[in-house]
């Protein structure tokens, strides 16, 4: 890429690793927007690699289903990587991610072993995102319009 | 964008004099601020989307080819753009459809946001660094030891038909960001309290950012109070050595009352909220001060930004030091980053604090890196030495009284 007419006309995505270990066999579904990648018995390690469009928001959902505590007291889906282009959102960012679970939960946390839905929901392009949760300081947005204030 | 001291309007706070726009550029009031922004600066703003490096952006690529983070990068950050993901970024960047809509003739509509301006020389020290430019008081030394024919007229800022513009411009931008302010000392140019009284009438001072340098002689109350009506205080303090060494390079200051005010601002800025800054300015002859500088602001937590290194004088680039000076200094340095924990993430956004002391050791690391790369310039020695001999006559000075350690090689050199 030599200037901006070259960067405007280069297909660019985002690279997407998430990684999920089971604890036990559990019942998982993990989507990542409206794409289901996983549903049923995780028996293994999973990794998913997916592009994403650069601009576009996302959602990465993963759900915990049917885990009978009384006898699957263990169980559970760890995330033990989440990263977009290189960049780790687990550990260092897990508290942006919302975890509904049916122990009511609240912590943050990519350890997921209650019935229940994990999200990180990425609001805005990633590296406008990116740029306000590693606190980068200003975002200037353009200004045209002169208003008398 | 920036209004030089003589009130030439710039393309950019950190563009090298090098560079073609600053050599010689339109002046506010004969050209209104928003036509330079948005027309004259197009070639500029042409040539960046062409992929064209700028020659005013030189400095800048001085300071990333040691590892120091440039006014480049910093700039480039409030657009969202980093140079470690620069396509990605760029693409994302919150400023892309406007760049894509000055592709073709590198027009835009748009108003300037962050503007750096430079009030004057008007100046109570002449530090040996510095140029007639930015202080009045070297100015008349240097035109009376023969250094400059004239004296330089440099204070736009007592034009008022200029200022007003200026707050005109400022007053009609809804989204207005920062004012970064510097002199001369600012603090005893009037053009500061002008503008500060008329931005005082306006509402959306409270949104804006006011970042101001001061040379640590002055303290005006008056001033401090309408600094805190603004949203926030970038604070910068000049200083380049904790010890008396200080005095002779920010000549005629006194090292215990600037450090004393230094505390003292440190204090309000806690009160306050404010960001304080340690601006140095290293030279061959403050370069084995840098440690007690970057050892200072970690345990005082103040971040620190030190200027491009240093282009003129040329005499008294820290190139001009042997190396085995040089050497010491690095190693000691590096003695002092070892016991410390570095990350290896870049800090650009030097002003949030908790940066602060990963941006003071990247400095530091730069520095290192300078000093062991830096092209050799030791044959500029004797001009150093002829330099400040000049100096030293005229203020009643000796630069051995402050650096005996250099006595050997400085009388060697000519001393």
């Amino acid at each position: 890429m030599k200037n901006f007419s070259d960067l405007l006309a280069t297909d660019l995505h985002l690279d997407l690793v998430l990684i999920a270990e089971p604890v036990g066999r559990p019942d998982v579904e993990i989507w990542v927007n409206q794409q289901l990648i996983h549903q049923g018995q995780l028996s293994e390690s999973i990794t998913v690699l997916k592009q994403l469009p650069l601009l576009s928001e996302f959602l990465i959902s993963v759900n915990l289903k049917n885990k009978v505590y009384s006898s699957q007291s263990e169980t559970a889906v760890v995330l033990t990587k989440l990263s977009v282009d290189g960049f780790d959102i687990i550990p260092n960012f897990t508290h942006l991610a919302q975890y509904t679970n049916d122990h009511d939960f609240k912590k943050p946390t990519s350890y997921i072993g209650f019935n229940g839905e994990w999200r990180l929901e990425v609001t805005k392009p990633f590296y406008q995102w990116q740029h306000e949760i590693t606190s980068q300081g200003w975002l200037f947005q353009p200004c045209r319009i002169m208003e008398i204030l | 964008m920036k209004i030089a001291s003589n009130g030439q309007m710039k393309y950019c706070r950190w563009s090298s004099l090098t560079g073609k726009v600053t050599e010689d550029s339109e002046v506010i009031g004969d050209t209104h601020p928003l036509a330079f922004f948005q027309t004259v600066m197009s070639s500029e703003r042409q040539a960046m989307l062409d992929g064209q490096p700028l020659d005013g952006c030189n400095d800048c690529y001085v300071m990333e080819k040691y590892g120091k983070v440039s006014g480049r990068q910093k700039q480039l950050l409030k657009t969202g753009i980093t140079v470690k993901n620069f396509a990605k970024s760029c693409a994302s960047s919150t400023f892309a459809s406007e760049f894509e809509k000055s592709l073709l003739t590198g027009h835009t509509d748009l108003v300037p946001l962050d503007w750096q301006i430079d009030l004057g020389n008007h100046c109570n020290s002449a530090c040996v660094m510095c140029a007639p430019a930015s202080s009045s008081r070297l100015a008349s030394e240097f035109h009376r030891i023969g250094f400059i024919d004239k004296l330089p007229v440099l204070n736009w800022t007592e034009d008022s038909s200029r200022v007003d513009l200026l707050i005109d411009i400022l007053s009609k931008t809804s989204d207005l960001a920062y004012l970064h302010f510097i002199g001369g000392e600012t603090l005893i140019t009037p053009g500061f309290k002008k503008i500060l009284r008329a931005l005082m009438k306006h509402h959306f001072r409270h949104n804006i950012t006011v970042g101001l340098t001061t040379n640590l002689t002055v303290w005006d109350p008056e001033i401090n109070h309408m600094l805190c009506e603004f949203k926030q205080v970038n604070l910068g303090m000049s200083i380049d050595s904790m010890t008396r060494i200080n005095d002779y390079v920010r000549y005629p200051s006194d090292i215990q009352s600037v450090t004393e005010l230094m505390h003292q601002w440190i204090d309000l800025s806690r009160t306050q909220n404010w960001i304080p800054t340690i601006r140095t300015t290293p030279t061959a002859l403050t370069a084995s001060e840098l440690l007690d500088i970057y050892k200072f602001a970690s345990s005082a937590q103040v971040g620190i930004e030190s200027c491009n290194f240093l282009d003129e004088p040329q005499v008294l680039r820290m190139s001009v030091l042997p190396s085995s000076i040089r050497e010491h200094i690095s190693s000691k340095l590096k003695h002092w980053i070892q016991q410390q924990e570095l990350d290896q993430e870049t800090v650009i956004n030097n002003r949030d604090p908790s940066h602060v002391q990963q941006s003071i050791l990247q400095d530091a690391v730069s520095y290192i890196n300078y000093l062991d790369q830096c092209p050799d310039e030791t044959h500029l020695l004797p001009a150093m030495i002829q330099y400040l001999k000049k100096l030293d006559q005229s203020r009643g000075n000796c630069v051995l009284d402050y650096l005996p350690e250099y006595e050997e090689l400085f009388r060697s050199a000519g001393y």
